[in-house]
């Protein structure tokens, strides 16, 4: 299978975005190779790669230190189990890993509150996002969500990154990045917003 | 979908999303506003770009590859031992919303509810003090005027719609209400209207008449 990437022939690409389209194809063919071939050496180079990042992620989440191995272990598995589901056209190699930890990690919360239903019963209380038969509209592809974090600026990018992704409370933020504590407020108003704008040129409003 | 969707969630509504902070309930509604919304779907996968961010290098974190060692381990104690298998593309034979998905997965445990003036099928939820239900309104129905306390009713429109003293609101619309908004929505004219609602807030029937009727309400709804 030949994964086309279209080039922006007119620039040149600079040392970052090179590095990041050669490291996003070599996963993306790993991960190809494990759904077509289900190779071993391929899922053990991808699985070398991420699952350190993962446990990483997940332990930032405050996912119980105990349980950070398993989870993660269990999102290595679902990468090995589901590897058709990876699109190339949709997302990065990365952001598709990402969005399976996501998921388990709203699994292991949505566990923790059971109550009165078995653990079977967990199941249904959530949205299986990974399930085929579900469709979410999507009128671009991964081209066009790179587009909008490239022209996104690097500190918007940190900030939304820092607030949401890695739990930073905002005075965490405010003393990690010495910005004053009203303007981390404000600035991730407006990188939200300046996400949303960049998207907006793509639609009819 | 091609309609037209003027109301949306809020952008970092949708990055809460992103990340797996919200509530199965907010995820249920959220993802079956993106199964009818392009644009907030791609503000979804955006925002799920920047969380891949999160698995990369930065100052506060430097990664070093697991070893072989490791895999061994991991290969043998699991996928060998477990027996797991790369799987099959599944031909999608559905294009089901999350929604549609959900009712059908959890269709036994669902409640029919009669009201007055609407229908409603309950769903049971996990999340303490939150109502979960798919309401089902007659065309040209006028909901008594009501505020919500303590918490937000989330509102997606399925089917028709309604206008209230804020604004009009159809098919793929997401609309929250707090405690700032007392209204008394009405559906409109032409055609019955069926949302999915998630409330975290207690419903308080207001005005003269309203307010008498609300302990009654109270001990029905």
């Amino acid at each position: 299978m030949i994964l086309a990437f279209k080039k922006k022939a007119e620039l040149p690409l600079d040392n970052d975005k090179e590095k990041r389209i050669i490291y996003n194809r070599k996963y993306s063919e790993f991960i190809v190779q494990i759904a077509e071939n289900h190779s071993k050496s391929a899922f053990a180079e991808v699985f070398k790669e991420f699952y350190p990042r993962v446990k990483s992620y997940l332990s930032s989440l405050s996912v119980d230190y105990e349980r950070v191995d398993d989870i993660a272990q269990d999102v290595m598995t679902t990468i090995w189990r589901k590897a058709y589901q990876y699109d190339a056209t949709k997302a990065a190699p990365v952001t598709w890993i990402f969005t399976i930890a996501r998921n388990r990690y709203i699994d292991v919360c949505v566990r923790k509150k059971k109550h009165k239903f078995s653990e079977e019963d967990a199941g249904f209380f959530m949205v299986n996002l990974e399930d085929p038969d579900i469709s979410l509209a999507r009128l671009q592809n991964q081209e066009v969500v790179q587009d909008v974090i490239e022209k996104l600026p690097d500190t918007h990018v940190e900030l939304v990154k820092m607030a949401y992704f890695r739990d930073y409370s905002h005075r965490e933020i405010s003393e990690k990045t010495g910005l004053p504590l009203g303007t981390v407020k404000s600035r991730l108003r407006v990188a939200l917003q300046k996400m949303r704008k960049l998207l907006g040129r793509n639609y009819d409003f | 979908m091609t309609f037209d969707i003027q109301h949306h969630p809020r952008e970092d509504l949708l990055v809460a999303f992103a990340a797996g902070k919200c509530s199965p309930d907010m995820n249920l509604i959220i993802s079956t506003h993106l199964h009818y919304c392009s644009h907030c779907a791609d503000f979804v996968a955006s925002a799920e770009a920047i969380g891949a961010e999160a698995l990369k290098s930065d100052t506060d974190h430097h990664f070093t590859a697991a070893s072989d060692d490791e895999f061994d381990a991991f290969w043998n104690n699991i996928i060998e031992a477990e027996g797991v298998t790369p799987e099959k593309a599944i031909k999608a034979s559905e294009n089901l919303s999350p929604l549609e998905h959900y009712m059908r997965k959890s269709a036994r445990h669902i409640k029919r509810k009669n009201f007055f003036t609407f229908t409603e099928d309950l769903f049971p939820t996990i999340e303490e003090g939150s109502r979960v239900s798919v309401m089902n309104l007659a065309a040209g129905t006028m909901m008594p005027a009501h505020t919500h306390d303590n918490g937000m009713e989330m509102t997606l429109i399925l089917e028709g719609g309604y206008r209230d003293e804020f604004g009009t609101y159809n098919k793929g619309d997401f609309v929250i209400a707090n405690n700032a908004i007392t209204h008394s929505p009405q559906v409109f004219e032409d055609e019955d209207c069926k949302c999915l609602v998630v409330n975290t807030s207690r419903i308080r029937l207001t005005g003269r008449i309203g307010s008498l009727f609300d302990p009654i309400f109270r001990l029905i709804y």
